[in-house]
C-alpha cells in the first residue's frame, strides 16, 4: 500500500475500512456519534454509527457546531500519537486519547456549543474511538505539514 | 327437572338441525390498542431498538401514570386492576431521560466482563506501599459501587412500569455498578493485600438515606459521586501503576457516563417540566456537597492516591500534585453536569468545593 497523507479523507477512509471489520472494535459496542477531527487548518467528520464508519469527508470551520465533539490536537501532537502507534502497534500510556484529554491544559475534545451531553460521548466511546487510532498502525502514513 | 330443561335450552342448532359447537369467548382478542402498528428495525445495522418501538399509540409517553400498578405502556387495562400498591413515582419528571432507551441499547451492545477483558497476569510487581495503596483504593471504590448497586435496585420498585425505557436502563445501571465492585475487590484480592479500611461513609449514607425522591438521589449519586469516581478512575487510566490497573479504569470510565447521561438528561428534563424545581434541587446539593466534603477530609484516599501515583511513599509530595489535580478536576466535571442539567452551581458551590477547586487537596476543617 502507497503511502496515504495525514490528515485526509483517505487516511481517515483507510482507518475506517479497517477498523470496521476489526474484531476488537466490534466488541466494544455500538456507538453513536458525528466527530470532527481537526489536525492544523483541516477538518475532518466521520459518522460513527452503530458499527459503521462513514460520511467521511472534509469540512469546513463552521460544521464542527453539527459534530457531537470535536476532537483537535496540534498536527506535532497528532505526529507524536500516531508515530507512537506505529512504533508499538498501539498507542502507549502517554499517547492514549485519555491521557493526552488530560496532559494539557484544555482537553482535546469540546463540543462547539458547550453542550456537555455530547462533549461526555468522547469517554463513552472512548475504547472504540483508541480502538479506531490504534488501528493506524497498519497504514502506511505520510505526514503533510498543515496549515496552523 | 329444571337443570335438564336449562342444558336443552342451551344447545345450539343450525337452521338444518344439525348441532353447532359451543365456541369459546374470544372477546379479549379485540382488547388491544394498537393493532397493525409495526415496529421497524433501524437502518443501517441498528437493530431493532427499545427506542425504535416506540411508534403509534406505543409512542405516547403521557406525564402521568394514573394507576400504581404494573400495567405496560400501550396495553389494555384490566377492568379493574385499579392500583396495587407501590410504584407511587407515577409522574414522567421524576424519573424521564430522553436518552434513557438509546443507553440501555448501549450498555447491552458495549457489555463486558472483569473475569476475561482484563490482563490480569499484569497486575504483579508493585512495591508493597503502593500495592497497599491500591488495595485501599480497590476498598473504597467497591464499597461505592456496592452502595450504587443498592440504591438503583430499592428506587426500581417505586418507578411506575410506564416508563419502561427508564426501568431498562436502570436495570444495566445495576449490573453496571456491580461490575465496578466486583472488579474492584479482584484487584484488591489479586495480589494478598485483600479488603483494607472502608471509606468514612458520609456519602454512602447521604445517597442510601435521601428519602426527598429519585431525582435527589440522582443528584447525590451521579452528579457528585459518580464525578469524584470517574475522575479518580480517568487518573487511574492514565497513571495506574500496572497495565491491568490501567485497563481496568479505562474499561469502567463507560459504564460510569452512561449513568452520568442519564442523570444530566433526566435533570434538565425534569427542570424543564417543573421550573421550580431547581430551588430545592440547590438546596440539595448543598447538603451533599458537605457530606462529600467531610469524607474528603479523612486523608485515606487522597493519600493512597498520592502514593499511587507518586510510585510510593518516597514520591507522595509528586503524587499529591496530580490529587490537587484530580480533585480541581472532579469538581469541574461536577459542574459541568449541573450546567447541562440547567442547574448552575458556578455561583452557588459550596466553601468546601470552592478550595478544592482552587487546588486544595482536602477540604478544610471547619473553625470551632
Amino acid at each position: 500500500m502507497a503511502d496515504i497523507e495525514f490528515p485526509s479523507v483517505e487516511w481517515f477512509q483507510a482507518l475506517a475500512d479497517i477498523t470496521k471489520e476489526d474484531p476488537t472494535y466490534r466488541k466494544f459496542g455500538r456507538l453513536n456519534a458525528v466527530i470532527v477531527f481537526k489536525c492544523g487548518d483541516k477538518h475532518i467528520s466521520t459518522n460513527f454509527d452503530v458499527l459503521n464508519i462513514h460520511e467521511i469527508r472534509e469540512v469546513g470551520e463552521n460544521a464542527r457546531r453539527d459534530a457531537d465533539f470535536v476532537i483537535e490536537m496540534e498536527p506535532d501532537v497528532w505526529r507524536g500519537m500516531l508515530d507512537d502507534i506505529k512504533k508499538n502497534g498501539h498507542a502507549s500510556l502517554d499517547w492514549t486519547l485519555n491521557t493526552l484529554d488530560l496532559r494539557f491544559d484544555e482537553p482535546i475534545h469540546r463540543n462547539e456549543l458547550q453542550d456537555g451531553f455530547k462533549a461526555d460521548m468522547f469517554f463513552r466511546y472512548n475504547p472504540s474511538l483508541q480502538a479506531f487510532f490504534d488501528n493506524a498502525a497498519k497504514i502506511p502514513t505520510k505526514f503533510v505539514a498543515p496549515v496552523a | 327437572m329444571v337443570q335438564q330443561q336449562n342444558q336443552q335450552a342451551s344447545v345450539r342448532r343450525d337452521l338444518d338441525g344439525n348441532l353447532v359447537p359451543e365456541l369459546p369467548d374470544l372477546s379479549w382478542m379485540d382488547k388491544t390498542l394498537g393493532w397493525g402498528i409495526k415496529a421497524r428495525v433501524e437502518p443501517f445495522g441498528g437493530g431493532m431498538t427499545v427506542d425504535a418501538l416506540n411508534v403509534g399509540v406505543y409512542a405516547e409517553v403521557p406525564d402521568h401514570i394514573p394507576f400504581r400498578n404494573r400495567l405496560p405502556r400501550g396495553a389494555y387495562p384490566a377492568p379493574g386492576a385499579g392500583s396495587i400498591g407501590g410504584y407511587y413515582l407515577q409522574d414522567k419528571h421524576e424519573q424521564w431521560a430522553d436518552c434513557a432507551g438509546l443507553l440501555y441499547e448501549e450498555a447491552i451492545s458495549r457489555r463486558w466482563s472483569t473475569a476475561t477483558d482484563i490482563p490480569w497476569d499484569t497486575a504483579c510487581g508493585l512495591p508493597d506501599d503502593v500495592e497497599l495503596a491500591i488495595c485501599q483504593l480497590a476498598t473504597e471504590l467497591s464499597q461505592h459501587a456496592s452502595v450504587e448497586t443498592e440504591v438503583i435496585s430499592g428506587w426500581l420498585q417505586n418507578l411506575s412500569p410506564g416508563y419502561h425505557e427508564v426501568k431498562l436502563f436502570l436495570s444495566t445501571a445495576t449490573y453496571d455498578s456491580a461490575r465496578m465492585f466486583e472488579g474492584y475487590r479482584k484487584r484488591a484480592m489479586i495480589n494478598g493485600g485483600g479488603m483494607m479500611l472502608e471509606s468514612p461513609g458520609g456519602m454512602n449514607r447521604a445517597i442510601m438515606e435521601t428519602y426527598a425522591g429519585w431525582s435527589q438521589t440522582v443528584l447525590g449519586m451521579w452528579f457528585i459521586r459518580n464525578a469524584l469516581d470517574t475522575t479518580i478512575l480517568r487518573y487511574l487510566a492514565a497513571y495506574g501503576p500496572t497495565e491491568a490497573d490501567r485497563t481496568l479504569a479505562a474499561r469502567l470510565i463507560p459504564d460510569r457516563m452512561r449513568a452520568a447521561a442519564y442523570a444530566t438528561d433526566h435533570i434538565r428534563f425534569a427542570i424543564s417540566k417543573k421550573p421550580e424545581l431547581p430551588i430545592g434541587f440547590q438546596v440539595w446539593l448543598n447538603g451533599v456537597e458537605f457530606a462529600q466534603a467531610r469524607d474528603l477530609r479523612d486523608p485515606v484516599l487522597t493519600e493512597s492516591l498520592a502514593i499511587i501515583f507518586g510510585r510510593g511513599v518516597a514520591g507522595m509530595d509528586a503524587g499529591m500534585q496530580i490529587v490537587r489535580r484530580l480533585l480541581q478536576d472532579f469538581v469541574k466535571t461536577y459542574l459541568s453536569r449541573c450546567k447541562q442539567a440547567n442547574l448552575d452551581r458556578s455561583k452557588s458551590l459550596t466553601g468546601p468545593f470552592q478550595m478544592l477547586l482552587a487546588g486544595a487537596a482536602a477540604p478544610p476543617r471547619p473553625q470551632a
